[in-house]
C-alpha cells in the first residue's frame, strides 16, 4: 500500500459517509459542468440558420452561463472553506497523530475528485436528458443534426466541459485546502469550536 | 533518554490576552520510565505533554527528543515523529466520526511504513484486550464516552510507540473502566514502552513509578 492508497483508503470513506455540504459541492459541479457543457455546445455545432436576433439571443445565453460559471466558482470556494472549516479540529487530529501537510492536502485534493466524478455523473445523466430534448426541439430549425456529427461533437462538448468543471473545482479548492493545511495540531485539538 | 525537556516556558497569546502556562519547567524521561503529572485544571500538565509529544515548541528553553533538539527538526520529521516514535491519548478522546472503531484504530497506520492489512490482527488483539471485540465494525458516534476513550487508547499503541502520552486517559470512565485501562498501561510499560500520564485523580498514583505534581506552570513538588 503506497501513499496515494493509504490517502485513498481513507479518502474513500470519507466520501462515502459524506455530509450535506459534499452533497452541496457535488450538486455545484454537476451544475457548472452544465453550464459549461451548453457553453460548448454552442461553440462546437454549426448554427447555419442563424438570423441576428437569434445569434444576439444565443450570445445573451452564452454571457448568462458564464456568469452561472462564475458565480458557481466563488459558491465552490464557499463551499470547500466551509467543508474545510467543519474539518478543522479532524485535520487537527490527524496532525497530531502523525500526517504530513502533504497527507492532508492529498486526502482533501481526492476527495474533491470523487465530488468531481460524482458531480459529472449526475451532469451526465441531466445533460443527456437536456440535449435529448433540446435536439428534438431544435431539428424543425437546423435538421437533422446527428448527421452533421453532431454527436461527436457533443461529446467534445461534454469531455471539455468535464475537464473545464475539474479546473474550476480544483482551483476553488486550492485556498481552503492550502489553509487548513498550516493549522498547527495542539491548536487545532485545543479549540474546540 | 528518550526526551528532556529544559527550563521550558510557554507563553499564549500577547497583550492583555497572554497566558504563561510553563515558567520553566524541567524534566528528564528515561527509557520504560511510567511518569504521571498531577495538578489542578491550568496548571500546564496538558502544555507540558503537547511539548514532550512535540504538538508545539516551547517558546523558551529546550526540547530534546532522542536527543535531538526540537527547535531544529523539520516539519516533515516531526510528523513522522508523532506518527511513529510517539502515541497519544488526546484530553478530549478524538476519533474520526466517519469512522468505525477498527479504522479509526488503524488510523496511524497511514502514517507510518507498516500496512493496514498486516495491522488489522493486531488492532482487533487491542481492541478485545480494552473489552471492545464487539464493537469492532461500529460507527464510533454510537459509542459511549468510556467506550471512545478505550478505542483512543488502541489508537495510541496501535504502531507500537516508545514512548505513549496520555492526557486523563481516564476521565470519562468509571472507577472500574478505569483500573482496567490502568492495568493496562503497567503491562505496556511492563513490555518498554515509556508512558506519561495526567491525572487529576490520585488514586492512580499507585501506578506510576514517578509522580510530579504541578501548579501555577511549574512542577510544584514530586511525589513519587
Amino acid at each position: 500500500m503506497n501513499q496515494l492508497q493509504k490517502v485513498r483508503w481513507l479518502a474513500r470513506r470519507n466520501f462515502i459517509r459524506g455530509s450535506f455540504s459534499n452533497y452541496a459541492a457535488m450538486i455545484l459541479v454537476a451544475i457548472n459542468a452544465l453550464a459549461f457543457f451548453g457553453y460548448y455546445l454552442h461553440r462546437f455545432l454549426p448554427n447555419p440558420l442563424y438570423t441576428n436576433e437569434r445569434a444576439a439571443a444565443l450570445q445573451a445565453a452564452e454571457f448568462i452561463l458564464l456568469v452561472c460559471i462564475a458565480m458557481n466558482f466563488l459558491s465552490l470556494i464557499v463551499i470547500f472553506w466551509l467543508i474545510t472549516r467543519g474539518r478543522y479540529h479532524e485535520m487537527g487530529l490527524l496532525r497530531g497523530i502523525g500526517a504530513r501537510r502533504i497527507f492532508i492536502f492529498s486526502l482533501l485534493f481526492v476527495e474533491t475528485q470523487m465530488t468531481v466524478f460524482c458531480g459529472m455523473v449526475l451532469a451526465a445523466l441531466l445533460g443527456l436528458g437536456l440535449a435529448k430534448m433540446g435536439f428534438e426541439a431544435l431539428q424543425p430549425f437546423f435538421g437533422d443534426m446527428a448527421a452533421d456529427g453532431a454527436f461527436v461533437k457533443a461529446l467534445l462538448a461534454f469531455l471539455a466541459a468535464f475537464a473545464s468543471a475539474e479546473i474550476i473545482a480544483m482551483l476553488a479548492l486550492l485556498y481552503p485546502a492550502l489553509k487548513i493545511c498550516r493549522i498547527e495540531p495542539h491548536s487545532a485539538l485545543h479549540n474546540r469550536e | 533518554m528518550i526526551a528532556k525537556v529544559i527550563n521550558v516556558t510557554k507563553v499564549y497569546g500577547s497583550g492583555q490576552a497572554r497566558t504563561e502556562a510553563l515558567k520553566g519547567v524541567s524534566l528528564d524521561i528515561n527509557e520504560g520510565d511510567y511518569i504521571g503529572i498531577m495538578g489542578a485544571s491550568g496548571s500546564g500538565k496538558t502544555t507540558l505533554l503537547s511539548i514532550i509529544g512535540c504538538l508545539i515548541k516551547p517558546s523558551d528553553g529546550e526540547v530534546y527528543f532522542d536527543k535531538r533538539r526540537v527547535r531544529d527538526i523539520s516539519d516533515i520529521e516531526l510528523s513522522r515523529l508523532r506518527g511513529r516514535e510517539i502515541g497519544f491519548v488526546f484530553q478530549f478522546t478524538d476519533l474520526l466520526g466517519n469512522l468505525t472503531v477498527l479504522e479509526n484504530v488503524l488510523v496511524p497506520v497511514l502514517f507510518h511504513d507498516g500496512q493496514i492489512a498486516e495491522k488489522k490482527k493486531y488492532a482487533v488483539q487491542l481492541l478485545e484486550k480494552l473489552g471492545l471485540g464487539y464493537t469492532l465494525n461500529t460507527r464510533v458516534r454510537a459509542l459511549s464516552g468510556g467506550e471512545r476513550q478505550r478505542v483512543a487508547i488502541a489508537r495510541s499503541l496501535i504502531n507500537r510507540p516508545r514512548i505513549l502520552l496520555a492526557d486523563e486517559p481516564t476521565g470519562d470512565l468509571d472507577d472500574a473502566a478505569s483500573e482496567r485501562i490502568m492495568a493496562l498501561f503497567s503491562s505496556v510499560s511492563a513490555a518498554g514502552t515509556t508512558i506519561v500520564f495526567v491525572t487529576h485523580n490520585k488514586a492512580f498514583v499507585k501506578y506510576a513509578s514517578n509522580v510530579y505534581e504541578m501548579g501555577d506552570g511549574r512542577i510544584q513538588r514530586i511525589l513519587k
